[in-house]
């Protein structure tokens, strides 16, 4: 138990340069997860409004620019 | 509608594909991730700091090939006045000033343990920096404009001058670098190229790739529908114009 | 021919009428190079040191302010469709429109610019390459600024976005111009560097007419 505590706690040192190697891979996944998450919402956000929008002219208020709340 | 034709398969193939590339994607990176981290041997001389490679070469590389894509779409968006090019043009350059700035973090994160210093002017950093700007000016050009196309063809027009001239900026600071930098640091260079190091590298550069890719048919399937919700509240304005007696579908 | 002198002098006089003559851009040349002083210390040393960097980077600043309007009138009063139309191709027009805004922008820099010299602790045998270089490398701001210009027009921002897109691309001429005079201060040739500036003004200059046109061309849809 001590041998895998001590690895661990070796591992997490990555041999002294643990200040740059893990803020590294941190940012890594803030920029790259945070890219993929705004680009998810955003398509989501603008796949739904085109539907919503899409719907023929009664069902859906005539109000200029506004785009209603998705229904589904 | 002949204009929604290739918009519209383009939808229907980004929509078939998607999931097996975010697949892939996700597939890469869990086998790269902790192969970077923990398999790969450390290096001889830089110690666990080689690891801040795995994240920032293949960065680098996504950086160059986003704009180098930039550059193809700008051509066919102005040589064919292809309309899906300016849908994707204005898709990708975000994605590439994001790869840019991760390189350029993680740059500085690499070099301080390194150099000693957060920044080093070196040739190759200054020049992913310059390139950073280069990404920022398309992305604000591109919505700078009432009109999206006149946009997307602006834009179009200043990737194809930035593509030119990136290989003048980047012979410039290689000179300007080598004139004023000491001697005491040399090149930024890559550790030698081990199998070790080596298999790690390309995987997270083509999990990078894949990522790139998911991220390219997302955003551009969101600029297509984008488009047609502006198309659509135009005519819908236009239709709401005659005031009195009950809507008449618009003549044009 | 007539034609296209025709447009230099009349973007010459228009520049004069509205801009109080060269006065403004070459002002603000100074008083940017001046306040470096303040901001790094008086020391001869320093000063002789980051002179021709400091020289440079404000005539880069110094030549966006004339660029903006670079189009602007004729964009606005319709003229550029005029020109769209006119016999001349649209290259043509942007390099006589570029030529004004050299001799109206660049060539009082070229002036002015040895005095700054010399309040920056230049050595005066520097100078004469202080001159040469801004001569070489002035023109070729005026030329990617025009694309920038051309680009911008009538754009939300447009006078930020324009330094954005500008600034990066006129980076090789500020290393090689800033290089040239530094080689001269240490009695170094600077040939090497007047060549680079040369080619480049050579080079770029059908990249940027293209751009611009092209770019006119979009702003006129």
């Amino acid at each position: 138990m001590r041998r895998l505590m001590s690895d661990i706690s070796e591992f997490l040192a990555m041999g002294g340069y643990a200040f740059y190697v893990w803020p590294t891979y941190v940012l890594a996944v803030i920029v790259l997860g945070g890219l993929v998450w705004q680009s998810l919402s955003a398509a989501r956000a603008a796949s739904r409004r085109l539907a919503a929008d899409s719907k023929p002219a009664g069902a859906v208020a005539d109000r200029v620019g506004e785009s209603p709340q998705a229904t589904n | 509608m002949h204009q929604y034709a290739n918009p519209n398969r383009f939808l229907t193939l980004s929509d078939r594909i998607l999931p097996w590339l975010s697949g892939l994607a996700v597939v890469l990176f869990a086998i790269g991730l902790p192969w970077a981290l923990v398999v790969a041997p450390p290096d001889y001389q830089q110690g666990e700091t080689v690891r801040i490679m795995y994240v920032h070469v293949p960065a680098a590389w996504l950086a160059v090939f986003c704009y180098a894509g930039l550059a193809a779409l700008s051509a066919a968006s102005l040589i064919w006045r292809h309309v899906l090019a300016d849908f994707a043009a204005r898709a990708i350059a975000p994605i590439g000033a994001c790869f840019t700035f991760l390189a350029l973090a993680s740059g500085a994160l690499w070099g301080k343990p390194m150099w000693g210093t957060w920044w080093v002017w070196d040739a190759r950093l200054t020049s992913v920096l310059i390139l950073f700007f280069f990404y920022l000016g398309h992305i604000a050009l591109s919505r700078a404009f009432e009109d999206p196309t006149r946009g997307a063809r602006a834009a179009a027009i200043l990737a194809l001058v930035g593509v030119v001239n990136l290989p003048i900026v980047k012979w410039s600071v290689d000179w300007w670098s080598s004139l004023h930098q000491p001697a005491s640091i040399s090149r930024f260079g890559t550790p030698a190229i081990h199998p070790d190091i080596l298999i790690p590298l390309l995987i997270m550069a083509a999990a990078y790739f894949a990522l790139f890719a998911a991220l390219a048919l997302i955003r551009t399937r969101t600029e297509i529908w984008r488009q047609r919700l502006r198309v659509l509240r135009l005519t819908r304005i236009e239709r709401q114009q005659p005031l009195a007696g009950p809507s008449r579908p618009a003549g044009a | 021919m007539r034609l296209f002198w025709n447009i230099v002098k009349r973007d010459l006089r228009l520049s004069w009428r509205q801009g109080g003559g060269a006065v403004v851009g070459v002002a603000f040349f100074m008083i940017a190079v001046c306040l470096f002083p303040f901001g790094v210390g008086s020391q001869a040393a320093i000063l002789a040191q980051i002179g021709p960097g400091i020289i440079w980077v404000c005539a880069l600043l110094a030549a966006l302010l004339s660029l903006e309007q670079l189009f602007q009138d004729d964009f606005q009063d319709g003229g550029l469709d005029l020109l769209l139309l006119a016999d001349m191709s649209l290259e043509r027009v942007v390099f006589a429109k570029c030529l004004a805004n050299w001799l109206f922008s660049g060539v009082p820099i070229l002036i002015v610019a040895p005095f700054l010299g010399i309040m920056l602790q230049m050595e005066m045998d520097a100078l004469p390459g202080l001159v040469a270089a801004l001569a070489l490398g002035t023109p070729s701001l005026s030329l990617i600024g025009a694309v920038g210009a051309a680009l911008t027009l009538g754009a939300r921002r447009g006078g930020a976005l324009l330094a954005l897109l500008v600034l990066p691309l006129q980076i090789p001429v500020l290393v090689f111009g800033a290089g040239a005079v530094e080689a001269a201060l240490n009695a170094q040739p600077m040939g090497v560097h007047l060549a680079v500036l040369t080619a480049l003004l050579v080079g770029l200059a059908p990249l940027c007419l293209w751009a611009s046109a092209a770019a006119l061309r979009v702003a006129g849809e």
